[in-house]
């Protein structure tokens, strides 16, 4: 079938007020599909320290691997891992997810996690032994759940922003985090300190980066069309015990 | 307990038991007065023979000297009484100072039943009952206060009573408001107001009953940090957070409502939470009400329309050995990590939870159900395994874990590491006489055949340093003699050993979990993985009292050490350097050591899961007849005891301390 040749259409008045508008409120509220902008930026920590030992793991050798990685402190060419780098603010939305957590060779798989509120936890052990997980939450309810061999998945919902700490009360070495944010922009700094929030819609903004043992800032950002780079360096903090 | 603050159920409860057990039919209603008269004869019997008759008016002196002046006791009255305008004010004051410093032993319903009441004796007076000081005039309240149970007249013992003299410890303007306070709070309950029956339930009233009776602990804003919060372990509870430890839903779920209601009328065993059963079933659910407000949890649930999902318990199955052999494997592997193997609080794991600056207070010592928070019913221990304990470390053990006969076997296990009722306080230790040598090691089993005697200990809360939560909660004492030599035997339980004790006695620690066959491996331990031995800062220790002179007039030293006029022998063992120290004191903080080549006294110690034992022996007679007490047969010779448990940091005044008891040779 041959194409026909497009004639020009006849825009009525209305169409001309009207489609600007409509692609206008598209543009705005739909992030990503039309316009918006996104943060990147390095989380670096060029202070020197002594990287924590590995846990030697005794007589559940055989039960957890003889050693078990110290994640606390992970620094690679000075970029940070594992730090939460997330925006505040209720209004921003998102959607939550459904997130694993797994307890394998007597530790946690992620280390550290972050989540929207009213996002889905499933935890599953893969050891062969017992574990009991231990929840320090006070805004969110509290969990404490022992997990035998080849048991049940535990599922779990937390509703308000809060972070958790996560531990076994059997084994001393293992512990997690768990970042419950108030929207879906948020990342966790990979291995060489980097992060990316994608499709925010832009604005001013205030952007927190949290780590386990060195605390956390903050900055403002003006986020407008396209990247907007913002690195945080933690390297005038010295590493604390966070309080449970 | 008194019959009157049984809660009707359960008075029921036992008559109903107790008609039963004697073969007879249905109970009528018109039984009840009977059946409380028995209970409550059976109840408040033991406490009576130990009671303290309040001197009288004419025993009170005519003038005292408080801080360096005269004070005419005759006609002397309350500066704050008159003041009106202040009135309100100064009574909430020296509440303030009652829920600092009286309600550990006079309790938070002023009726003698603090967590103390119990521990000495004779037991703190009761100002809610008949004899008491709020019907005398306030200068007799001022004249106790400032003097206590030192300032007695010599006929009413003053070495036994465990009153503090607050002369130098608070101010003439906070014992004047205490005063206040207590004359105020205790009318109340002696001569309470009619109660209007039908009042309905509101959260105003809850407010109000808030502010007046629970804002002591839990604050005004409810947030548990009113004046005692610094006062109490556990800590009050923070409402605003909505967890409550005892709930029938799962852990970290919020309670319902007849799960706080509950709570509110039994309080908290072992804790400075009493029950409140004396206030009317209205004002309880007013509580409900307005204690579900300060939270927003209760709000968001019903706002969701969630529905609670309590945990039902089933009818338990009967009591087998079969469930008790495997209630104990399942007890090894589950509950050993923080329990420890007997129970006693020792488990591998155990260190990690506690935390006493956050609260993380010690698992319980399944050993001593009198202070189970829940209580120790198999129904009871059945529900806390299956719900947990919110906000501690105690977690739950849903069916996805254990099928019921699995909680019930676990149950049944756990009823064994106790005795079946708390031991009844005797106040006088029989030394039992034998043949032969007397056993000198704990482990020797001689000891089995020698009554046990039960001490409990209460806080140094008389004079500075103080402690109010010791580690040690009691001890158990038993004794021989063979008319040479006395023997000693003492254990008491104790979560955390000096480690260094293991280089001069025999120490066996409650090992981890057992792992499953194919995972355990077999070689020892790597040299560098431990810790090298060193000792606690504190030792743990424990020293047992005697007067040094026994006097026939039946005088005695002041309980906490003696006095300037009566010494008294302490026979001080300490884990580091594991030894018996021989002592003289003269007061709490006049204590000396003899010189070494004095000492004559043998120990024994060992510590096995969680529990220290310890056997001291020496002869009855010395030569030092100065400073050793001298042991008479048929005589009776009083006998206290003080512990440290070291790794809390507890040391010189920081102790626990037990009352007066009295030993008999046979």
């Amino acid at each position: 079938m041959a194409n026909k040749p497009l004639k020009p259409k006849k825009l009525t008045i209305s169409a001309m007020i009207f489609r600007p508008l409509i692609s206008t409120l598209i543009f705005l509220l739909v992030p990503g599909i039309a316009f918006s902008g996104s943060i990147k930026g390095k989380i670096t920590y060029s202070a020197q320290v002594k990287i924590p030992k590995s846990v030697d793991t005794g007589k559940y050798k055989k039960a957890c691997g003889a050693e078990v990685p110290n994640e606390k402190l992970l620094v690679n060419e000075k970029g940070l891992m594992n730090a939460v780098v997330l925006i505040e603010g209720k209004k921003l939305g998102g959607k939550p997810g459904e997130y694993k957590l797994d307890q394998k060779n007597c530790r946690y798989v992620p280390h550290v996690m972050a989540m929207m509120k009213d996002s889905k936890l499933n935890i599953h052990s893969s050891d062969p032994i017992n574990h009991n997980l231990h929840s320090y939450s006070f805004d969110n309810d509290p969990v404490n759940v022992m997990f035998l061999p080849n048991q049940d998945d535990f599922e779990l919902e937390f509703e308000e922003p809060e972070i958790i700490k996560v531990e076994c009360d059997l084994h001393g070495w293992m512990t997690a985090w768990i970042v419950v944010t108030d929207n879906s922009f948020f990342d966790i700094s990979g291995q060489n300190g980097n992060f990316k929030i994608p499709d925010l819609p832009p604005g001013k903004y205030t952007i927190n980066a949290w780590h386990e043992v060195l605390g956390s800032k903050s900055q403002t950002v003006t986020v407008g069309k396209g990247e907007t780079v913002i690195n945080f360096d933690f390297s005038d903090v010295a590493p604390q015990v966070s309080k449970k | 307990m008194t019959a009157t603050s049984l809660p009707y159920k359960t008075i029921a409860r036992l008559w109903h038991g107790f008609l039963k057990l004697m073969g007879v039919g249905p109970v009528s209603l018109f039984r009840f007065p009977a059946a409380c008269a028995i209970v409550g004869f059976l109840v408040v019997h033991p406490v009576s023979t130990l009671a303290f008759a309040l001197p009288a008016i004419g025993d009170m002196p005519d003038s005292i000297m408080v801080q360096g002046k005269t004070v005419v006791l005759k006609d002397l009255q309350n500066p704050l009484r008159q003041d009106q305008a202040n009135l309100a004010k100064n009574i909430h004051e020296g509440g303030a100072v009652y829920f600092k410093k009286c309600f550990f032993c006079h309790g938070d319903h002023l009726d003698g039943k603090g967590l103390l009441g119990e521990r000495f004796f004779p037991p703190p007076a009761d100002f809610t009952h008949t004899n008491s000081v709020i019907d005398l005039p306030e200068s007799y309240a001022y004249w106790r206060i400032m003097k206590g149970g030192p300032g007695l007249p010599k006929k009413f013992a003053p070495w036994n009573s465990s009153m503090p003299a607050w002369e130098n410890q608070l101010t003439e303007d906070e014992v004047w408001k205490v005063i206040l306070f207590i004359f105020s709070r205790a009318s109340e309950r002696k001569y309470p107001e009619p109660q209007k029956i039908d009042l309905k339930p509101s959260l105003e009233r809850g407010r109000e009953l808030h502010l007046e009776k629970c804002a002591y602990c839990h604050g005004d804003s409810g947030k548990g940090d009113g004046p005692s919060a610094k006062y109490s372990s556990p800590q009050p509870r923070n409402f605003t957070k909505s967890h409550i430890k005892i709930r029938s839903t799962a852990f970290g779920k919020i309670p319902t409502d007849q799960d706080i209601f509950d709570r509110i009328t039994l309080g908290m065993t072992g804790t400075t939470m009493p029950g409140w059963s004396h206030l009317s079933t209205s004002d309880r659910w007013s509580l409900v009400l307005y204690l579900k407000s300060l939270g927003r949890k209760f709000k968001r649930f019903e706002d969701k329309g969630k529905k609670h999902e309590p945990i039902l318990i089933p009818d338990p199955p009967p009591f087998t050995l079969e469930s008790l052999a495997d209630g104990k494997e399942l007890f090894l592997q589950n509950c050993s990590g923080c329990h420890g193997v007997r129970g006693r609080s020792d488990g591998a794991s155990t260190h990690k939870i506690v935390d006493l600056d956050s609260d993380a207070i010690w698992p319980r010592n399944l050993g001593k159900p009198w202070t189970f928070r829940r209580g120790n019913s198999r129904k009871q221990l059945f529900m806390t395994l299956r719900t947990g304990l919110s906000t501690t470390s105690m977690p739950r053990f849903s069916p996805r874990i254990f099928n019921d006969q699995q909680i019930w076997d676990i149950v049944n296990y756990v009823q064994t590491l106790s005795p079946p009722k708390k031991p009844v306080l005797k106040k006088v230790i029989t030394v039992k006489s034998i043949e032969g040598e007397v056993p000198s090691t704990p482990m020797n089993p001689a000891w089995r055949s020698v009554e046990s005697f039960f001490i409990p200990l209460g806080g140094q809360v008389l004079d500075a340093e103080k402690l109010y939560f010791p580690g040690v909660d009691n001890i158990v004492v038993k004794a021989v003699h063979n008319n040479d030599v006395i023997s000693i035997y003492l254990h008491w339980d104790d979560p955390s050993y000096d480690p260094i004790l293991a280089q001069t006695a025999s120490v066996e620690e409650s090992p981890p979990p057992p792992l499953p066959e194919h995972l355990r491996i077999d070689e020892p331990e790597k040299e560098e993985a431990r810790k090298p031995i060193e000792a606690q800062e504190f030792p743990d220790a424990l020293a047992v009292q005697f007067p040094v002179t026994l006097d026939e007039s039946g005088e005695r030293p002041y309980f906490l050490n003696g006095d300037s006029k009566r010494p008294v022998n302490l026979w001080k063992w300490q884990s580091h350097p594991n030894g018996v120290l021989e002592m003289n004191a003269t007061g709490l903080k006049q204590w000396t050591t003899q010189p070494k080549e004095n000492h004559l006294i043998l120990s024994y110690a060992d510590y096995r899961f969680g529990r220290y034992s310890l056997v001291l022996s020496r002869k009855l007679k010395t030569d030092d007849v100065e400073n050793d007490v001298q042991f008479a047969k048929a005589v009776k010779i009083p006998i206290a005891f003080n512990v440290w448990d070291g790794s809390q940091g507890e040391e010189g005044t920081k102790k626990a301390i037990s009352s007066w008891f009295e030993m008999i040779l046979e």
